[in-house]
């Protein structure tokens, strides 16, 4: 049920080259991959939208959220902790990278659908130990764990890399899996596009959590933009250069992205191409957020028929397949 | 309990707080945020005689304290209104107006016969739709235009019968007189005001550019809002229900001062999504705290 929401900035920073992790508290008690938040920014005719990239629901944390009870009665409410990123754009994001800890947050939440997450079952090298993938699990200072991936580290130590031998500037990826011993088979592809890599980081958690084998790989344009989470990386070319040899390498299920347009296009014909579900999650400028307003409406083609959606009631997350492209 | 009524006689409203076409979609979504029963009325997205899928490309531009928007008209059509909307609003006990709009005098016709046969209490007729057979000029920018279709609309319908006027005109009042001679009982002011948004991008020499014509609301629009209010009531007796920027408490007093009887909130509640019960809250706590008797002795009070 969606609901407007006060929150308490808990930890605000900068992740890379002009992008910001926003994390607030909430009286929610779940949240889905895929779902956004809706923030006021004061003097701004439209909220913004955010895509949930972490929730975390921790009575540890919790102690130290209690310290903000005084700046906001409802605090005492508020258990969990949801995490937004963001790249500065505009007037919206620049307002909201002043922000400080202990700022009150206005939003809406939880909005939009979620993605299907595939069952787990019938798979004998589900689980993430299972499939040889190297995780160091760590418990972070506000008690949420972590869940930092070896190759992350390897693909963050290819720094000097010259880009000229390699005219894409991308790291190959495949080459750095196999490094590292991944195993051959996993249910899910994530694949993340620059800032879309925010709901692609919450589901990996997800998935990760019901042992749900997977990979993610992130593209960015530079270096200094990188994101960490990620299994894999590619700087400076395209990420969709990689999914075809990750499909080949990985037999996925389903593919699941989030990005700019033009890698979702990109992804949901590579999803064709190979007989595979994709699923999305769509951006678009929004007003109500709700459904109401139906200022943000795509087009889907299902059962033959062609209909209006919008992005943040019927979506974010739309079957790759039935979307109709402008 | 402070008494904030509004009695049109035809239509009677708790509190003086409605909100507007476009905003509230058939109000099957703001449960969530509030209780809807509390709001004086809900006024239905503009609903057509066959459904419409709206425009294409962008709809939607933010501007300077405002919003232009280009939906189309999206919405459901009035057959699916009927079997699929209207039941829920009555079950709910939820107090509501119908917009209606349409491309040709015998849409809305057709649309005021429909109202009439499923009694629906009041509508609120869009005239700032193109007139298909008139060159496609908006019904609601000429007169004598304005005074067929709403004398052609009244005819069909007896129940209450609001207009609701373009601010895009050169004489509203001409307009206002147009439809209290034609017989409404209510102006409702204003819609939209055109306006375009234009975003440009540019990569070294290339340049995207954007632009989306439309309407533009909120907070940017109040002052021309509340001059057509203020002209209307200066030539018309007819109620006027006025719209246009509304945010807070002040903006509500300033229409009631020029002469509104009640007004709709719009774009805030996309900002707000929970501001038409807390402004009832806040009249009512106004009220007292200022020592007016009810909402009839205060807006007495802003008219003298």
């Amino acid at each position: 049920m969606k609901k407007h929401l006060k929150g308490i900035v808990l930890n605000i920073e900068n992740i890379a080259k002009d992008t910001v992790r926003l994390e607030f508290s909430t009286p929610l008690e779940s949240i889905l991959p895929g779902q956004f938040v809706s923030i006021l920014i004061p003097h701004k005719t439209l909220r913004r939208p955010f895509s949930v990239a972490d929730f975390c629901l921790n009575s540890a944390f919790g102690t130290n959220n209690r310290n903000f009870d005084s700046i906001l009665e409802e605090n005492a409410k508020n258990k969990g902790a949801i995490t937004v990123l963001f790249k500065l754009k505009g007037d919206g994001t620049n307002y909201l990278k002043g922000l400080q800890k202990g700022d009150m947050i206005d939003y809406l939440a939880p909005l939009g659908n979620t993605f299907t997450i595939p069952d787990n079952k019938n798979n004998p090298k589900n689980t993430a130990s299972a499939s040889g993938d190297i995780t160091i699990k760590t418990t972070d200072a506000r008690g949420c764990e972590t869940v930092d991936r070896i190759n992350q580290t390897v693909m963050n130590g290819t720094k000097g890399m010259d880009k000229d031998s390699e005219p894409s500037g991308a790291i190959e990826t495949k080459a750095v899996a196999c490094a590292i011993g991944v195993n051959s088979s996993k249910k899910a592809l994530l694949i993340g596009a620059g800032i879309g890599i925010a709901p692609m980081l919450y589901l990996k958690k997800i998935l990760d959590k019901k042992s749900i084998s997977n990979y993610l790989i992130s593209g960015f344009k530079t270096e200094e933009e990188v994101i960490k989470g990620s299994d894999g990386v590619v700087i400076g070319g395209s990420v969709i250069d990689k999914v075809q040899n990750l499909i080949d390498e990985f037999r996925p299920e389903i593919l699941y992205s989030c990005g700019p347009k033009v890698v979702l296009q990109m992804v949901c014909d590579i999803a064709k191409k190979n007989e595979l579900r994709a699923e999305i999650a769509m951006e678009k400028v929004m007003a109500c957020g709700i459904g109401v307003c139906r200022g943000c409406v795509i087009k889907l083609e299902k059962d033959d028929a062609i209909k209006n959606a919008s992005v943040c009631a019927d979506g974010p997350v739309f079957s790759g397949a039935e979307v109709i492209w402008e | 309990m402070i008494d904030l009524s509004v009695d049109f006689g035809k239509f009677y409203l708790e509190n003086p707080i409605l909100t507007a076409s476009g905003t509230y979609g058939y109000c099957d979504e703001f449960d969530a945020f509030l209780d809807v029963r509390n709001i004086g009325a809900i006024v239905t997205k503009g609903i057509t005689l066959e459904e419409r899928p709206g425009n294409e490309g962008k709809r939607l531009f933010e501007t300077s304290s405002g919003l232009i928007n280009r939906i189309g008209l999206e919405n459901i059509g009035i057959e699916a209104f009927v079997n699929r909307k209207l039941a829920r609003l009555r079950k709910l006990g939820i107090n509501f107006i119908l917009n209606i709009a349409g491309k040709t005098e015998e849409d809305y016709v057709q649309l005021a016969e429909i109202s009439q046969r499923e009694e629906i209490p009041a509508i609120e007729v869009n005239v700032s739709c193109p007139n298909v057979k008139a060159g496609c000029l908006e019904f609601g920018t000429d007169e004598k235009c304005l005074y067929d279709l709403v004398s052609r609309i009244r005819e069909k319908y007896k129940g209450f019968l609001i207009i609701k006027l373009t601010p895009n005109v050169t004489n509203i009042e001409d307009l206002a007189l147009a439809v209290q001679n034609a017989g409404a009982d209510c102006i409702s002011a204003i819609n939209t005001v055109k306006g375009l948004g234009v975003e440009l991008n540019f990569s070294g020499t290339k340049v995207v550019k954007s632009l989306v014509q439309g309407g533009l609301s909120g907070k940017c629009i109040k002052p021309v809002a509340l001059s057509m209010v203020k002209r209307i009531k200066e030539v018309a007796n007819l109620p006027v229900i006025g719209l246009g920027g509304i945010s807070n408490l002040n903006d509500m007093l300033e229409f009631f001062t020029v002469g509104a009887e009640a007004i709709q909130i719009g774009t805030e509640n996309f900002t707000n999504p929970s501001i038409a019960v807390n402004l009832a809250k806040e009249l009512a706590e106004f009220i007292v705290k200022q020592g007016f008797r009810d909402l009839k002795h205060l807006k007495e009070e802003l008219r003298k």
